[in-house]
C-alpha cells in the first residue's frame, strides 16, 4: 500500500528550538498518536505538514504531492484542527459551517447535524463567547464531516468532559470504519492513544524518539519481582526499586535470571502511561 | 476568474460578520470629512497642510486601521504577527493566490468608499475647488488620487502577510516609515513651494489626459505588484 | 461488546488470546451463526488493542472458517461444523485442566492427591445442586 504522507529527514529550526531530523510514514486505515512532552515539536510538526511553515530540510508529501510545491489542491484530502484555533472568534457555528462545508466535496450535512444534536452547540453563538469545551466541540463538529482521507486532530479532547470525550470516540471509531481513512492525533490523555492509537510517534525536545506499534511497545517492557536484589546490570534495564526491576528487553532479561539463578516472584506489563513516561525521560 | 469569485466569497464572510459596524464608521467620516471639508477654501488660499495631511492618511493608512480589531495584523505566539484570516484560510483548501485576493478585495472596501467619498464631497462642499476644476480635470484629479491609494495604500493590504518580527523593530520601522513621510513632505514643500493637493490639482489641470493615463498605468501594476508582494510572503512566513 | 478479557501480564500474544476466547464463544454457541461481529476498528477501542493486533486475529479466525467477512457488510460468524467445535470445546477444556495441573504441580502434589481433589469438588458440585 503507498503511503498517504510521507515525511522524510525533516528539519526545521527555530531560534530557541530545533526540530527533527524526523521521518514518518502514514498509512491509510491508520490512527497514530503523536506522544511527547511539552515543547516536543508535535504541532510544529503537524503545521508544517500543512505548510503552515518552511522546512530547513527534508520533505514532505501528502499523497505524492511536495506539500511545499506549487500545486495546493493536497488540502482537500486533509482536514486540520489546530491545538489553537485561530481566525474563527468573530463568526456563528452556522457562517462557520457555511464557509468550511463549501469547501470540501465530500462534506456530510448528516453527520454534522448529528454531532451538534450530541454536543448541544448553540450555532447561533460567536465561536470567541463559547467556553473552551464548547469551541472544541464545534470545532470536532466541523472537522469530521469534511470527510476527508486525512485527519489530523491537535489535542482534540483536552477541554473535552468524560461523555463528550466517549461521543468522541464513538464517532470517530464510526468515521474511520465508514471508509479508508486515517487520522494523526496528538493528545495528552493516555486514554485517548490506549483507545485509538494504532501506532505511536514518540517526539522528545524536537527529536524522534521512535515510532511504534501500540502492542509491540506494550510487549517490549516487563516489570519483574525478584527474589533477591541482582548485583550488575540487568539486560535492558531501565529501572529498579529493591526486588522490583523493568526491563526494556524481556527476552534477555528473563535468560539472565535463569542463568543467575534468580526466581522471578511475580512478572507484568507496564502500562501505557509509565512506559511513555520512560520514553520521555 | 474563479479565483477571483472564491476571493469575494470568503471575503464577505468578514466584511458581513462586521457590516453594520463599517456602515455607521461611514456615515461618521462622511459627517466629519463634510464639517471638515468646508474650510477647504481656506487650503486653496493658503496652502493649509492639515488637508495634505488628511490626504494622506485617508489614502495610505486608515484603509488598514479602519478594519474591526478582531480581524487585523495581531501578535501571536512568538514574534507572529498574522492576520487572523490569513491562517485560518491556508488551514483550509483555499490556494493562497486566492487568501492574497480576498484580502486585496477587503482592503478595497476599507479603502476606495471613503476616499471616493471625500473626492466627491470635495466638489460638492468647496466652491473654490469647483470653480478650479473641469470635469475632465476633476476625472484626472480623482485617478491621480486613486493611484496612490494602489500604490501607497495596498502595500498595507500587503503587509497582511504577516511574518516574525520583533516587536522592537516593527516599532522602529515605523517610526522610520513616519520620519520618511514626513522627510518626504517637507522636501517636497520646499521643492514644489506648494501643497500635495494643489500640486496634483495643478497636474489634473495641465495635463489631464497624460495624468489619467500614468496613474492607470500605475494603479494597474501596483495592484498585480502588491499581490505578488503578498503571495511571496506568505509563502515565506512561518506560521507557527 | 464482546465478553472478551484479556491478560497483558500473560505471555500469550494477545492476538493468540481473542482469537482463543472468540473461538470458544462460537463454538459455545454463545455467538450463533450470522451474528455480526464489532468491526475492526470498534474492538480495537474496546479492547484498547491497536487494528493491527485485531486484524490479524480476525484473519486466522476467518482462515479457520470461524468468521466470514461479506465485502462492505462486515464481519459474521460462520457456519462451523460440530466437529470443530468439539475440537474447540475440548481444546478449551484440556487447557483449563492444564492450568489447574501446573498450579497442583508447583505445590509438588502427587497425581494421586490432585485426582482426588478433582474427585472431590465433582461431589461438592453434585450435592450443592
Amino acid at each position: 500500500m503507498p503511503s498517504w504522507i510521507e515525511i522524510n529527514a525533516l528539519q526545521k529550526n527555530m531560534d530557541d528550538f530545533q526540530l527533527g531530523p524526523i521521518s514518518l510514514t502514514i498509512e491509510p486505515g491508520t490512527i497514530t498518536g503523536l506522544v511527547g512532552n511539552n515543547g516536543s515539536g508535535k504541532s510544529t510538526l503537524l503545521k508544517l505538514v500543512m505548510n503552515l511553515a518552511n522546512a530547513d530540510a527534508g520533505t514532505i508529501e501528502v499523497f505524492g504531492e511536495t506539500v511545499a510545491g506549487k500545486d495546493e489542491s493536497w488540502k482537500q484530502k486533509l482536514a486540520f484542527q489546530p491545538q489553537k484555533i485561530i481566525g474563527w472568534d468573530a463568526y456563528t457555528g452556522t457562517t462557520l459551517k457555511e464557509m468550511i462545508s463549501s469547501l470540501y466535496g465530500e462534506w456530510d450535512e448528516a453527520l454534522f447535524e448529528q454531532m451538534v444534536r450530541l454536543f448541544d452547540i448553540p450555532l447561533d453563538k460567536r465561536f470567541g463567547k463559547m467556553s473552551q469545551g464548547m469551541q472544541q466541540k464545534l470545532s470536532l463538529a466541523l472537522a469530521l464531516p469534511r470527510n476527508t482521507e486525512v485527519l489530523i486532530l491537535d489535542e482534540p479532547t483536552a477541554f473535552l468532559d468524560i461523555p463528550s470525550k466517549r461521543h468522541f470516540m464513538d464517532l470517530l471509531i464510526d468515521w474511520m470504519d465508514a471508509k479508508e481513512r486515517a487520522v494523526i492525533i496528538t493528545s495528552h490523555q493516555t486514554d485517548d492513544l490506549r483507545k485509538l492509537a494504532d501506532y505511536l510517534f514518540v517526539m522528545r525536545d524536537g527529536k524522534a524518539i521512535g515510532h511504534f506499534e501500540k502492542e509491540a511497545l506494550l510487549e517490549s517492557y516487563r516489570r519483574y519481582w525478584l527474589d533477591g536484589v541482582p548485583g550488575d546490570s540487568v539486560p535492558g534495564e531501565v529501572s529498579r526499586d529493591r526486588q522490583q526491576l523493568v526491563s526494556e528487553d524481556p527476552a534477555a532479561a528473563e535468560h539472565y535470571f535463569a542463568v543467575q539463578n534468580i526466581t522471578v516472584i511475580d512478572h507484568a506489563a507496564l502500562d501505557l502511561e509509565e512506559i511513555i513516561d520512560l520514553l520521555l525521560k | 476568474m474563479h479565483t477571483w469569485k472564491q476571493a469575494a466569497w470568503l471575503a464577505g464572510f468578514e466584511l458581513k460578520a462586521r457590516m453594520k459596524r463599517s456602515l455607521l464608521m461611514l456615515a461618521f467620516y462622511t459627517i466629519v470629512g463634510f464639517i471638515f471639508l468646508t474650510s477647504f477654501d481656506n487650503y486653496l488660499a493658503d496652502n493649509f497642510y492639515a488637508f495634505d495631511l488628511l490626504f494622506l492618511l485617508l489614502f495610505i493608512m486608515f484603509p488598514a486601521w479602519m478594519k474591526p480589531k478582531i480581524f487585523q495584523m495581531q501578535k501571536m505566539d512568538g514574534d507572529l504577527w498574522a492576520v487572523p484570516a490569513v491562517i485560518m484560510l491556508q488551514q483550509l483548501p483555499v490556494p493562497k493566490a486566492v487568501i492574497v485576493k480576498s484580502r486585496f478585495i477587503i482592503h478595497s472596501v476599507y479603502s476606495f468608499p471613503y476616499q471616493l467619498m471625500l473626492l466627491v464631497m470635495l466638489l460638492v462642499v468647496s466652491p473654490g475647488f469647483r470653480e478650479m476644476i473641469t470635469p475632465l480635470s476633476y476625472t484626472a484629479f480623482v485617478t491621480i488620487w486613486l493611484a496612490v491609494s494602489v500604490a501607497l495604500g495596498f502595500a498595507m493590504a500587503a503587509s497582511e502577510a504577516g511574518g516574525t518580527f520583533e516587536t522592537k523593530l516593527l516599532a522602529k520601522s515605523m517610526i522610520y516609515l513616519v520620519l520618511g513621510i514626513a522627510v518626504f513632505y517637507a522636501a517636497f514643500q520646499w521643492l514644489a513651494e506648494e501643497g500635495l493637493i494643489y500640486w496634483t490639482i495643478g497636474l489634473a489641470q495641465n495635463w489631464p489626459l497624460l495624468s489619467i493615463g500614468v496613474s492607470l498605468l500605475v494603479i494597474y501594476a501596483g495592484w498585480n505588484y502588491w499581490q505578488r508582494v503578498m503571495k511571496k510572503d506568505i509563502e515565506k512566513a512561518d506560521f507557527l | 461488546m464482546l465478553p472478551i478479557r484479556l491478560s497483558k501480564e500473560s505471555r500469550e500474544p494477545i492476538y493468540h488470546q481473542i482469537e482463543k476466547q472468540l473461538k470458544a464463544l462460537i463454538a459455545g454457541g454463545h455467538l450463533t451463526a450470522g451474528t455480526p461481529l464489532p468491526s475492526i476498528r470498534a474492538l480495537s477501542k474496546d479492547l484498547e488493542i491497536s487494528v493491527i493486533t485485531i486484524r490479524r486475529a480476525y484473519q486466522d479466525l476467518e482462515a479457520q472458517g470461524f468468521i466470514e467477512t461479506a465485502h462492505g457488510k462486515g464481519t459474521y460468524v460462520a457456519e462451523i461444523k460440530n466437529a470443530l467445535k468439539q475440537e474447540v470445546k475440548t481444546a478449551s477444556v484440556s487447557e483449563s485442566f492444564e492450568r489447574a495441573i501446573e498450579t497442583a504441580r508447583s505445590y509438588d502434589y502427587s497425581d494421586e492427591e490432585m485426582t482426588a481433589i478433582f474427585h472431590a469438588i465433582l461431589e461438592k458440585r453434585k450435592k450443592g445442586e
